[in-house]
């Protein structure tokens, strides 16, 4: 059974479970890292329905330099990692709606690192927010 | 006289003229590696091709050749980095999971080489089938 | 609740649930398909997926993509638009054609990730065609 973890934005709570068998490092990697609190939480520019945080850890320097698993879209539910080693960072964004991971020049790939479970009404209109309101507060830890 | 390659799969032969004038250090690294016996699967990602991992022709530092990225079909082409060789028989291109790359284009096969090609092609459905490459003496 | 179908392949069956919320019309046109029994063959221009013709005539009146998506997750089923293919990833996929990068439609996706039903889609790649067979579940 996958590892959880349990994802916070202003009041409203979800738990995921983490995509062990899609990226086994990178969720592992995210998985000692926990948890992250109080992290900047912004909407997404050029990814559609999606907002973002750049987390850093040292532990990140460890991350693969390729994706485990490359996608471009982001799922609704979904959480995803732009990885980043060589900078001890990682970007991760969460889709609320229709999200595709892209930067100015086009299209660009990313992991699928964990998935929501239930009813993710509440956490996606706190996602939906940001566009409207600005950045607001995510943390992430390890669900009970 | 060019040097010749022998191709056979599931009973059918053809014959490959090694690119020794486009493609020098990767023509010698094919020969140099021959007789190659290995299991040639559909390729997934990237078209109208078969392909084989042979590891003898694996090396990542090994440089590219006479660059491509589309497969002709007839072609034999190989990506050194994984030591991968994809023979195409319709459109096809050197692609992976997060795009296009390139290959280095080694050989033709040369003559008839219809009934190899569609061999090839039958992989896609009836699956894996062995592939045996040797030199053809002259 | 989501409304739910049984997939089985080669002997191995699996539950998935119809992305109801996400593609109303299309997964309402799919279930109005089912029963759909059929070859299922690799993929070549799309990476770890198998695709089958679901067949029937509830699909072409969908002509639109909805919710599209480029990238095929594990475990999902997709169709494009007017319904001529079907495809269902068991690893890294990305729905492509010869001309690159195309986007298509969520129908359904198995509850469980880790499914038995994966590793036997991984096998077309050296077994070549199944037989597909996906029935309402009870």
């Amino acid at each position: 059974m996958s590892r959880r973890i349990e994802v916070e934005v202003a009041g409203a709570r979800n738990t995921f479970s983490l995509l062990e068998e899609w990226a086994p490092r990178v969720t592992a990697i995210l998985w000692d890292a926990l948890p992250l609190e109080d992290q900047v939480l912004r909407h997404g520019k050029l990814s559609g329905d999606a907002c973002f945080l750049v987390v850093e850890h040292p532990s990140f320097t460890q991350l693969p330099e390729r994706n485990e698993l490359a996608v471009t879209s982001i799922y609704k539910g979904y959480m995803v990692a732009n990885l980043h080693p060589e900078r001890g960072s990682m970007e991760l964004l969460i889709s609320y709606g229709l999200g595709e991971y892209r930067w100015p020049d086009g299209r660009r790939y990313v992991t699928p690192v964990a998935e929501i479970e239930g009813d993710g009404s509440a956490l996606y209109a706190a996602l939906l927010r940001t566009w409207n309101e600005g950045q607001t507060k995510i943390t992430l830890r390890r669900s009970a | 006289m060019a040097k010749k390659i022998e191709l056979s799969l599931d009973g059918v032969t053809a014959t490959a003229v090694l690119h020794e004038q486009e493609a020098p250090k990767t023509a010698q690294k094919v020969w140099d590696a021959l007789p190659i016996d290995e299991t040639l699967r559909h390729v997934r990602w990237s078209g109208s091709a078969g392909y084989i991992l042979a590891p003898a022709l694996r090396d990542p530092s090994f440089p590219l050749e006479n660059r491509v990225s589309y497969y002709i079909p007839l072609t034999l082409n190989l990506k050194p980095e994984h030591g991968e060789v994809a023979i195409s028989y319709g459109p096809a291109q050197a692609r992976d999971g997060t795009g296009n790359g390139w290959a280095t284009h080694f050989a033709t096969l040369e003559g008839d080489a219809t009934a190899f090609l569609e061999a090839v092609a039958r992989a896609q459905h009836e699956g894996k089938k062995q592939l045996v490459i040797k030199r053809k003496e002259s | 609740m989501a409304r739910r179908i049984q997939v089985e392949v080669d002997g191995v069956s699996a539950i998935a649930e119809l992305c109801d919320d996400l593609s109303p019309k299309t997964a309402e046109a799919f279930w109005q398909t089912l029963p759909i029994e059929t070859t299922l063959a690799p993929a070549k221009w799309s990476g770890s997926a198998c695709y089958f013709r679901p067949g029937g005539e509830h699909l072409k009146t969908v002509t639109a993509n909805e919710a599209p998506v480029a990238s095929i997750y594990p475990g999902y089923i997709v169709t494009r638009p007017s319904g001529s293919e079907a495809l269902i990833a068991y690893g890294a996929s990305e729905y492509r054609w010869a001309v690159g990068t195309d986007y298509t439609t969520r129908v359904a996706h198995l509850v469980d990730r880790g499914s038995e039903l994966l590793k036997v889609l991984a096998r077309t790649h050296d077994e070549g065609d199944k037989r597909i067979k996906i029935t309402r579940a009870q």
